[in-house]
């Protein structure tokens, strides 16, 4: 049987049936959240440890949700937040001796994943994404992948509509014009 | 001209076999470790007693520091002192000494080999007594 959010989040207040809370919570939304931080981060291995420390946050918040936005976009704002915090981190490392951008690391990330088998157009669409600034990257997964409504996205990024549209409309020019160059 | 509204929206991403199956259990073990009395609260515990170490630790280099530059010097001066005070009275009765002896040597009124002879002979002194006096 299925249930709501606020039966699961009624559930997690009580102590006695936390745990189970939080394995249905789990089933609802692990996969969702986990190919949200996948088109932010790329790597799968990366993913992983994202999705699990996100969750890990998820369950140490939970106690305090107060339903000021939806729980999944509560939960999404923390993905994406955690991805992000991961990128710099891993962007640090990577460019431990120099200045390189983040973007520069995610295509590494995409040619080095194994677990990556688009053709060559996904491949070129992904590459073509990446070149995006992260805002833009952000709001094109979540639009063009995701089919979310501005109003969503608004939350998550704590945006206004109006800027997303625009960040959007930016975004999709931007992919066309490159994929286009790279076919001539 | 490529157009994104006539691309197929799959991202070619791909997952490990079965890797949604044990997600949930692995991420449920990650949380209780998280939770775990031992691994959440060991340093809370702890970290009052680690401040107090840190703090005795300090204040023991402190005064290390301290004692290093400052005690050891006093006690050179202290010592220097004391030998100072040695070497004035060594000096000054060494100084004593031979302004005693410069004075026997320097001083004394100048006296030819006659008169030595003259003197010897009235006080009937020959070679033997001098010899036997050295």
């Amino acid at each position: 049987m299925k249930r709501s959010d606020e039966e699961i989040l009624q559930l997690f207040q009580n102590k006695s049936t936390r745990n189970k809370a939080f394995s249905l919570l789990l089933n609802e939304y692990q996969e969702r959240l986990y190919w949200q931080i996948r088109k932010i981060v790329i790597s799968h291995e990366d993913t992983d440890d994202v999705l699990q420390n996100t969750f890990v946050k998820i369950w140490k918040g939970l106690k305090d949700f107060r339903y000021d936005s939806k729980l999944y976009t509560w939960m999404y704002r923390i993905a994406t937040n955690e991805s992000l915090s991961f990128l710099k981190e891993k962007q640090r490392k990577f460019f431990a001796y120099g200045n390189g951008e983040v973007e520069e690391m995610l295509l590494a990330n995409l040619e080095a994943d194994s677990y990556f088998d688009g053709d060559k157009a996904q491949k070129e669409l992904q590459k073509a994404i990446l070149q995006l600034p992260e805002k833009q990257r952000l709001v094109f997964n979540m639009k063009y992948f995701d089919e979310m409504k501005y109003e969503e996205i608004s939350e998550i990024l704590e945006t206004s509509v109006g800027a997303l549209k625009a960040s959007y409309h930016h975004a999709v020019k931007k992919i066309e014009t490159i994929l286009n160059l790279n076919e001539v | 001209m490529k157009n994104l509204s006539n691309m197929k929206k799959d991202q070619g991403f791909k997952v490990p076999e079965g890797y949604f199956e044990n997600l949930s259990s692995r991420i449920q073990e990650k949380v209780e470790q998280e939770e775990s009395p031992k691994h959440e609260n060991r340093f809370l515990i702890l970290k009052p007693y680690l401040w107090m170490a840190a703090s005795i630790l300090g204040i023991g280099l402190f005064v290390k520091v301290i004692l290093t530059n400052t005690l050891p010097e006093n006690f050179e001066r202290y010592k220097i002192t004391k030998q100072t005070a040695v070497n004035v009275d060594t000096t000054s009765t060494t100084e004593d000494d031979n302004t005693a002896l410069n004075w026997s040597t320097e001083d004394l009124p100048e006296t030819t080999s006659d008169e030595i002879i003259d003197y010897l002979s009235d006080y009937e002194i020959d070679e033997e007594n001098l010899l036997a006096n050295l």
